[in-house]
């Protein structure tokens, strides 16, 4: 990647980002949305995230591999169920990292 | 409590909670370097986009070798979410100064809008909220520049067996899992993961942002269905 690239990328992204954060409390603050472009903006968020995550987790080498994959699904799972018992980022990190190096580990043996 | 107590009990606040972005930070600026991007780039945008998910989109696609303009439009949908916060936040920043609001939006992230509604609910009709998110603010913002150099300028040294970059996907499940309420949240999770998973490979790379499409699409779909079967009963 060219320099200016990398350059470009991070200033479209700076201006973009600050227009999508501005555009309600600055310039539209007395606007409200329909409930269905509230609610659609909302699911955005689990939807990007899933598609982000899922295929890191199942296609690590290329292909969907759930046999090789096992420990980080499992790990992920472990992240999920404890993600959604407590607040907070570090703890559920923490109990995937702990979970996927563990099973590896067990594996190899 | 005076404006100075708020921006301190902010900053209070908000320290505990950024500690848990240390990996994460540590893991976008490995990846931004990764990817190919000079340092002082690397630098540049956890300072002027400040956003996490954003940043590691945007740093997977230029490894993928996407075209610029998917690249961007990726980032720029996932840092959709914050226009809803936007929305919720423009109630406390009415008759602030110009000046003030530009900032309030500068700042705008999951963290500092989840505290700050907490404070808001804590202690309604608090004169000095703008103090609070701005003591949440500059911890967060300066935590995270810092996490990310950390990542720029000594992740390489981590060794690979740690697998640090394994907790890029597990934040995205402990960012997500809080979401996970109802069936509409949980058919968008799902759908988009399988999308995620089946468009992986359509050109351009533009498989995230369908996979999106597809995800809200269908958990709009159940929402109907399931405000259906409520209205049916």
């Amino acid at each position: 990647m060219e320099p200016w690239q990398g350059w470009f990328v991070v200033a479209a992204m700076a201006v973009g980002t600050f227009a999508i954060r501005w555009s309600l409390l600055g310039a539209m603050h007395q606007r409200t949305f329909d409930p269905w472009v509230e609610r659609s903006l909302m699911l955005v968020l689990p939807a990007m995230f899933s598609a982000i995550a899922i295929p890191m987790l199942l296609r690590a080498s290329g292909d969907v591999d759930l046999i090789h994959s096992a420990p980080k699904i499992v790990a992920a799972l472990a992240t999920l169920w404890c993600a959604m018992r407590r607040r907070g980022y570090l703890l559920p990190l923490v109990i995937g990292m702990i979970v996927m190096h563990a099973l590896q580990w067990l594996l190899r043996m | 409590m005076p404006a100075r107590d708020e921006f301190l009990a902010g900053a209070r606040l908000s320290f505990g909670a950024t500690l848990s972005f240390l990996p994460f930070g540590v893991v976008c600026g490995v990846a931004a370097i990764q990817a190919g991007m000079t340092e002082a780039a690397a630098v540049a945008m956890p300072a002027l986009v400040f956003g996490g998910s954003s940043q590691v989109v945007v740093n997977q696609l230029l490894l993928a070798k996407a075209p610029l303009w998917v690249v961007i439009a990726s980032g720029l949908i996932v840092n959709l979410r914050f226009m809803i916060y936007s929305a919720a936040l423009a109630r406390h920043a009415r008759g602030a100064p110009l000046k003030e609001r530009i900032l309030f939006a500068a700042f705008i992230v999951d963290h500092t809008y989840a505290l700050t509604e907490q404070r808001w609910r804590d202690k309604p009709g608090n004169p000095h909220l703008l103090a609070f998110y701005f003591g949440c603010s500059v911890v967060t913002w300066s935590a995270w520049l810092l996490f990310n150099a950390l990542g720029i300028f000594a992740g390489l040294a981590i060794p690979p067996s740690w697998q640090l970059e394994f907790t890029v996907p597990l934040a995205f499940v402990s960012l997500m899992a809080p979401l996970l309420r109802d069936r509409g949240m949980w058919a968008a999770a799902v759908t988009g993961g399988i999308a995620g998973l089946v468009l992986a490979n359509l050109p351009l790379k533009l498989g995230l942002i369908a996979a999106c499409a597809v995800g809200v699409a269908i958990a709009m779909g159940v929402d109907r269905w399931s405000r259906g079967r409520v209205g049916s009963s």
